[in-house]
């Protein structure tokens, strides 16, 4: 009688779910940032977070909040252009397109090709269209104003990043699916014919592309997380050649007015660094420009050009929800917000 | 060099393969005196049981016995594995028909391909064994599942045949046929399965505020099994085993249910061969045991959608294992006995994937006991210890020397018309880690230590018979501390993970099991039995982190079995409610992580007829009869409501 009882109590406990309130979401937004977290691979879990600046409060279900659905599995890359956001869906092969002030999404475009999926991973604009790398070793054409796919441009296997400078665009093939036959090239388009012009070697595993305010594309060469380096390489977007390969370990560039934060995370001794690189000299200012002491697991770095501040993205272990610390433009950790599992990308609203 | 070449000869024998028989018969005979009174200690299902039940696989059995966790991806033929008392699956041995089977590639054994019609007893023992002359690998393991099987035992019988059939929703067919003959001194045994299901399912969830629904796909499965066995009684006293065990299974892997990107194009191919011997001897004093046993194992591997340049990933590994032993029992007096046994594990893999090696381990398990019978209790103490050296081509990794205790301590009955006793253990051990956590590709870390678990459990039986109504109650109170636990985490970068011995966890549980036979008269009985199991599971691995303290993952604080069968004559029904309280899907205690508790409701009717040595039986079953949408790991949605029907023959 006593375990009937105890039955009981049991289904009682699993029947009473605690619902744990959540802030409240904002209609408009403003003064706040989004946050990307990708979440895991094959858990559906990635997630918006929306961090209200005006009063610290962060909801890290804002898509759900706002669309009554999930946004997925694993999202890699977010972007705004225009009056809208585009959020790259890596494993649930989608593009979600959202209204830029409310997050209600518009359209949600399936990256399917037949039956197996592109596997999208980061999106550029340029005019009235968005870029988008396939892993499956295509750039996706898509139209800013149907939002509908009009072609593909083959490229390299597995191409990571892209970026738009002088008329064209630059993509990076990681070939990280070879693993361990990488590649290491950058493939070039014509933006008006829409053609590969040419593929160019950058070294091992390229990853990371960003152009600096003088139109020049540097590029992230990850290497094989083992004997060979991680290295910055910086591509002439005139000539369609390699400049020079700078000697530090690098893993992600963010631009900010004339320098890059180059960001490196040690996986071997979990350490990371933050170098100041300028731009205009080409070479490094300052090796630890942000004390990195109150960051675990450097994710990214994201610059607020209105507000003048850095952004830190800290994965933590991974499997915990992560952290976006603040800092002044000089380097000074000012704030910590808990978001959703791996934050990657950051909008600001002002 | 010996032992070397040794092994290097046994592997050159083309196809030599390997299985499983037992000679429980004549050990029950020679030692079930000692045993009888502490049966009650060990929970165990028995084959009229496992009928009525109809699971498809001995992890839905194992889902019955209270303290075990149940980690099933869905689907027949599904990866299921089982977590005891909050231990990793790697801390459990499984011995069928006194042979332990391992995998030493992946740790663990896929208990949704172990058949269950030819079950005829399951156990599950936590503390000391209930028989002395169990290998060695299985008395040094954290917890043991014991399996006897209808065609490695003696009959009195000629002949003996076994057929069932079973017909299911999702295109799920399933036969099995054996027939055993027996003579004075021997028994020849054969038999064969096959079952296949197109697993396409339908399946509904919540997403968000929404509700997602599809159908499973890439969820095709088929196995087929075939085994001889041959059995001889030397003299009174000795009895010789030889098995020989065959299966092969083609299946598709749907994977999680991906949002929005419902396809999966993976598919394993599995063939396994096994051959077993055992000779065992009982003289007065004494009696001992001797027994070889080796398997060859094929994986194939396949995902025709990963987007590489080869497009697609085909992998092939094969891993053989070969594994001797001996164990002796001696008994010094009326009330000391001791026991010895050591056994030799070799393991090797190879694959087509360049960056695995070839890994070989040689596996010394020892073990020395004593058992000391006193009037009011008894004391078992055994100090065991293992020796593994592992070669990996020119890589070569520091060896692992382990010595472990094990106490326990049993009351006789205390009270003699309760039949209660009372008992104790503490028991240390350790699992090493599997050649894929420590060689494959760059997820593996060769550096990674053996996961250590100390156990200290408290318990009492009570097993009255008050008139017609017999009752059998189980209750158990345990701590456990699992220490250099092995967790992937991501080394270099998020898509590159890796083997570290990081995790710290400890597990304050207690279970309650509660079985009630009742006959009211000739005509009508009532069976139930009722299990209820508490888990707090914590991680406790640093405390600066933010999961220190919470729950650990897939591990539910509340599981609890509800089984009543209710009979008249040879006719019955069968109401079976299995439930689980929420889990978390990683170890961070947050709303984000929920996976939803469940309650899981089967109902079965059944008959049988008997014809003088025929037995016939059909039994029709529900499933998930309130159509509950759940899963067991997040994503890996389980089927709704389904059917069963089956039909049972037995010559006895």
């Amino acid at each position: 009688m006593r375990l009937i009882s105890l039955i009981g109590i049991v289904i009682l406990v699993i029947s009473c779910k605690k619902e744990k309130p959540t802030p409240e979401v904002v209609s408009t937004l403003d003064n706040g940032m989004l946050v990307l977290c990708e979440g895991l691979f094959q858990q559906n879990n990635a997630s918006l977070s929306w961090v209200n600046m005006s009063n610290d409060e962060v909801n890290t279900d804002f898509f759900n909040s706002k669309n009554g659905r999930l946004l997925g599995d694993t999202g890699n890359d977010m972007q705004i252009y225009g009056s809208k956001i585009y959020i790259v869906v890596n494993n649930s092969n989608t593009i979600e397109v959202l209204s830029k002030s409310t997050g209600i999404s518009v359209k949600q475009i399936s990256m399917m090709n037949g039956s197996i999926g592109k596997q999208p991973r980061s999106i550029a604009f340029s005019g009235s269209k968005a870029f988008i790398t396939c892993y499956d070793g295509f750039v996706d054409v898509l139209d800013t104003n149907s939002l509908t796919i009009t072609q593909r441009i083959q490229v390299g296997s597995n191409p990571e990043d892209l970026t738009v400078s002088n008329g064209k665009l630059f993509v990076s093939n990681s070939g990280g699916l070879n693993s361990p036959n990488l590649d290491s090239t950058v493939s070039i388009i014509n933006l008006t014919t829409l053609q590969e012009i040419t593929r160019i070697t950058v070294g091992k595993n390229p990853g990371s592309i960003e152009v600096d305010s003088q139109g020049d594309v540097y590029v992230i060469a990850r290497g094989n997380y083992g004997t060979i380096p991680s290295r910055m390489v910086k591509i002439n977007p005139v000539s369609n050649t390699v400049d020079q390969t700078f000697s530090f370990d690098a893993s992600g560039i963010e631009r900010m007015n004339d320098y890059f934060l180059v960001s490196f995370y040690n996986y071997s001794n979990q350490s990371s660094e933050i170098h100041l690189f300028n731009t205009v000299t080409e070479s490094i200012e300052n090796n630890s420009f942000i004390n990195t002491n109150s960051i675990t697991t450097l994710y990214g770095v994201k610059y607020n050009p209105v507000s003048d501040k850095i952004y830190c993205l800290d994965a933590m272990s991974y499997t915990n929800t992560g952290y976006v610390r603040q800092f002044s433009s000089t380097g000074i950790l000012e704030k910590s917000f808990n978001v959703g599992l791996n934050p990657s990308k950051i909008i600001f609203y002002e | 060099m010996l032992k070397k070449l040794l092994y290097i000869l046994l592997f050159l024998i083309p196809q030599l393969t390997f299985a499983q028989v037992s000679e429980k018969n004549l050990q029950e005979i020679k030692v079930s005196e000692s045993i009888r009174k502490f049966v009650t200690r060990i929970p165990i299902i028995k084959r009229s049981e496992i009928q009525e039940l109809q699971v498809e696989d001995v992890g839905q059995l194992l889902q019955k016995f209270a303290g075990i966790n149940m980690k099933s991806y869905g689907g027949l033929g599904g990866l299921k594995t089982i977590s005891v008392r909050g231990l990793g699956s790697q801390h459990t041995g499984i011995v069928v028909d006194g042979f332990t089977i391992s995998n030493t590639q992946t740790g663990q054994v896929n208990l949704g391909q172990i058949q269950t019609e030819n079950i005829e007893s399951i156990s599950l023992v936590t503390g000391g064994q209930k028989n002395v002359l169990v290998p060695t690998s299985a008395q040094v393991a954290g917890s043991v599942v014991y399996i006897e099987t209808f065609e490695n035992s003696f009959s009195t019988e000629k002949h003996k045949v076994r057929f069932a059939s079973k017909l299911g929703s999702f295109g799920q067919f399933d036969n099995y046929l054996s027939y055993k003959y027996s003579l004075n001194k021997m028994f020849i045994s054969a038999f064969g399965k096959y079952r296949f299901a197109d697993g396409v399912y339908p399946y509904s969830f919540q997403n968000g505020q929404t509700t997602y629904s599809g159908k499973r796909n890439n969820n095709h499965f088929q196995d087929a099994y075939g085994g001889l066995s041959f059995g001889y009684r030397t003299s009174e006293n000795g009895v010789l085993s030889i098995n020989f065990q065959s299966d092969k299974s083609n299946q598709e892997l749907p994977g999680a249910v991906i949002l929005y990107s419902d396809n999966s194009f993976q598919t394993l191919q599995t063939t396994n061969n096994r051959l077993q011997l055992a000779y065992s001897h009982f003289f007065k004093k004494w009696s001992f045991r001797i027994f070889s046993n080796g398997s060859m194992g094929q994986i194939n591997y396949t995902d025709s959608s990963f987007l590489n340049t080869a497009g697609g990933l085909f992998s092939n590994y094969q891993n053989d294992q070969l594994q001797f032993g001996v164990n002796t029992h001696h008994k010094l007096s009326e009330r000391l006995n001791l026991f010895f046994g050591t056994e030799e594990l070799m393991s090797k893999l190879k694959s087509d994937n360049s960056v695995f090696g070839i890994p070989v381990r040689w596996h010394n398990f020892s073990v020395l006991g004593m058992k000391l019978n006193l009037k009011p209790l008894s004391i078992t103490g055994q100090l065991s210890s293992q020796f593994v050296q592992d070669l990996n081509d020119t890589l070569i990794i520091p060896s692992v020397f382990k010595m472990n205790p094990f106490i326990q301590i049993e009351s006789k009955e205390l009270i003699q018309n309760l039949n209660f006793s009372t008992f104790a253990f503490y028991r240390n051990s350790f699992r090493m880690p599997s050649f894929n956590e420590l060689y494959y590709n760059s997820i593996g870390n060769n550096k990674l230590k053996p996961e250590e678990a100390n156990q200290l459990s408290l318990g009492f039986v009570l097993n009255p018979k008050i008139r017609r109504l017999s009752i059998v109650s189980r209750t158990n109170c345990y701590f456990n501390q699992v220490r250099n636990k092995i967790v992937a985490i991501p080394t270099k970068n998020l898509f590159v993970w890796s083997m570290q011995n990081v995790g710290k966890v400890n597990v304050l549980g207690a279970e309650s099991t509660l079985e009630l036979v009742c006959k009211f008269n000739d005509k009508w009985n009532v069976n139930s039995a009722l299990n209820y199991t508490i888990q707090i599971a914590t991680d406790i691995t640093e405390r600066s982190t933010p999961t220190f303290g919470h729950q650990v993952a897939y591990i539910p604080k509340h599981t609890f079995n509800a089984d009543i069968s209710v009979k008249r004559k040879n006719t019955g029904f069968r109401w079976s409610i299995f439930g689980n309280s929420l889990r978390y899907s990683l170890n961070e205690n947050i709303s984000a992580n929920e996976v939803a508790g469940f309650v899981i409701s089967d109902a079965s009717l059944f008959t049988s007829f008997k014809l003088k040595k025929h037995d016939v039986r059909i039994q029709f079953s529900c499933k998930n009869i309130f159509n509950s949408s759940y899963s067991i790991v997040r994503y890996y949605v389980m089927p709704g409501r389904n059917y069963l029907i089956s039909l049972n023959y037995a010559l006895n």
